[in-house]
């Protein structure tokens, strides 16, 4: 029985690894010698644990990602064509609406829509699907060591999936407007947009899903928000549209720079711009470090509350 | 300290709330700051529970609906924290509390052991190796490729069975599932049971019946309403415990 092997739930793999102790009080987990010091593991040592074991963990992960995503499409008869047609239909509608009736003057308004609102699709569909994740997989934590931040992260990259492929519809336009588009070498630089977007994600998911255990109005709230939020972010507008006060506080979110920051990408062939991308690193961070602390603060407690 | 103890529970509790039948919401916690909700009512499941196990051996559990087997089991498997004392284990933990944990009807036999075994603790790596061992145990090998759909439910007990025997832990936790599949099924899993004994895993068996106890166990662990009632040779605690729990003849 020499292979490194799980610990708790929610905690970390490596735990006994070394074949060590582990105890659990009402102040958390410590691992270590056969007597306990009375000391739980501290927050960074936690979390870097935890990064070592999604790695492990990675191909388990994949196939229940994989899973939620079948899951997803397996009792609908056009299946996975839903995930083409909702942008699709989203798109003309609101290019109608906007070209036509408000003769709205930003060029290529189709295209320019649709490179956001692929982000803002995954971001909305997956924080509505892990905020229920531990609830939704309630046996599981209940009843398995398996580490509970990864449900959340599964949900994320389920709606991963779906992410990609409508990138696939996003470069499929290029043949009704090629006008629209500058294809460059800075594409590659759609894999750290989307990275800082998946970054981002995680930490809002930590904290949705872990307070939905105990408070189930938390889905409800999300819910709303995510519907100001849509109107808070540049999907129908760019922020250089809004007078200077405003334009700074928009920036502040987040999804703001990742989404500007592909269209410079896709339409004008230029590299993101870097200063309007730092609050997006640095809100990314902060929410994840918060997301983090009340994931761990909830963890103790998650499986008497699902 | 014996260097072979493996499982160490030090004045163990746990308390739940029974807080309202629904789930509960913001408006409650702000109702519980008044000191009028204050008083939620608080039961303890388990209290003051100490006890240890060394390497190699199976300790039954033994109590009535009710008296805390459960909850022990869960802290002892890490799924859930004490709210008092310590739980301590060492090595590999491998909870069988329920089987097939996380099937999915949609996936093939084949990925469905990589997502069972992963909740139990394999790497997606560790399970591939020991994939064909599985397959063969649960006598699956010519559906495997298909979806769990259209398995019975005995060839999904015997799946959920046969990777959790294949996990190869230090410390096994079980929770009264052992009776799974037809009667030739169930002798093949209580020779499998038997061999990891002889191979020195660490047993927790939680049982309704004080025969399964004693015919698996070492020593037993009888709970009454989430303290020990008594602990110490199976056969003795599974006698003691059938006396109390008969109902008297008239």
């Amino acid at each position: 029985m020499t292979i490194p092997a799980p610990a708790g739930p929610g905690t970390m793999r490596q735990a006994d690894a070394f074949a060590g102790w582990v105890h659990r009080s009402s102040r958390g987990l410590e691992i270590g010698t056969e007597t306990p010091s009375g000391k739980p593991q501290s927050a960074p040592v936690a979390l870097f644990w935890a990064l070592g074991t999604t790695w492990q963990l990675r191909k388990t992960l994949w196939i229940l990602v994989l899973k939620e995503f079948k899951s997803r499409y397996r009792a609908q008869a056009l299946g996975l064509a839903w995930s083409f047609a909702y942008p699709l239909i989203m798109m003309g509608t609101v290019s109608l609406a906007f070209t036509y009736i408000l003769h709205i003057r930003i060029k290529n308004f189709t295209v320019f829509y649709l490179i956001a609102a692929v982000f803002w699709q995954w971001f909305s569909n997956a924080t509505l699907a892990a905020t229920g994740s531990f609830v939704d997989n309630a046996s599981l934590v209940k009843k398995t060591v398996f580490p509970r931040y990864l449900f959340p992260i599964a949900a994320v990259r389920a709606n991963g999936i779906n992410f990609a492929l409508e990138w696939a519809l996003v470069f499929a336009f290029y043949f009704v407007f090629p006008q629209a588009y500058r294809f460059n070498v800075t594409l590659i630089a759609l894999v750290p947009l989307s990275a800082l977007q998946l970054f981002l994600l995680v930490g809002v998911c930590l904290c949705t899903s872990a307070l939905n255990v105990r408070y189930r109005d938390v889905y409800y709230i999300v819910t709303s928000v995510l519907t100001f939020g849509f109107w808070l972010s540049p999907i129908l507008y760019a922020t250089e549209m809004a007078p200077p006060l405003l334009r700074y506080l928009l920036r502040l979110n987040p999804l703001a720079g990742v989404m500007e920051g592909a269209r410079d990408v896709v339409m004008r062939g230029q590299w993101p711009n870097v200063a309007s991308l730092l609050p997006a690193v640095a809100v990314a961070s902060v929410v994840f470090l918060i997301g983090c602390a009340i994931f761990r603060r909830q963890n103790l407690e998650l499986s008497d509350h699902v | 300290m014996h260097r072979d103890v493996v499982i160490r529970a030090a004045g163990v509790g746990k308390r739940y709330q029974r807080v309202h039948e629904k789930p509960m919401l913001l408006r409650d916690m702000a109702l519980l700051l008044s000191s009028r909700m204050r008083s939620v009512d608080e039961f303890w499941a388990l209290r003051d529970v100490s006890f240890e196990v060394r390497k190699g051996e199976a300790m039954g559990v033994l109590g009535p609906n009710g008296s805390g087997k459960s909850t022990l089991l869960t802290l002892l498997a890490g799924t859930a924290y004490p709210s008092e004392g310590t739980a301590s284990t060492r090595g590999r933990v491998s909870p069988l509390l329920e089987l097939g944990a996380g099937f999915s009807q949609d996936m093939t036999g084949e990925e469905n052991i990589i997502i069972n075994a992963g909740l139990l603790g394999l790497t997606a790596e560790e399970a591939r190796q020991r994939m064909r061992a599985m397959v063969e145990f649960a006598e699956l090998g010519h559906v495997i490729d298909t979806p769990i759909r259209q398995y019975s439910s005995g060839m999904k007990a015997r799946l959920g069975f046969s990777i959790a025997m294949h996990v190869t832990p230090d410390i096994l936790i079980v929770d009264e599932v052992l009776a799974v599949g037809d009667l030739r099924f169930q002798e093949k899993c209580s020779r499998e049971f038997d061999r990891m004994r002889g191979e020195g895993v660490t047993i927790v068996l939680v049982s309704q019946s004080p025969d399964v106890i004693a015919m698996r166990c070492d020593r037993a662990l009888w709970l009454k309403d989430g303290r020990v009632q008594n602990i110490g040779d199976a056969k003795e605690i599974a006698a003691e415990y059938e006396r109390a729990m008969r109902p008297p003849m008239d």
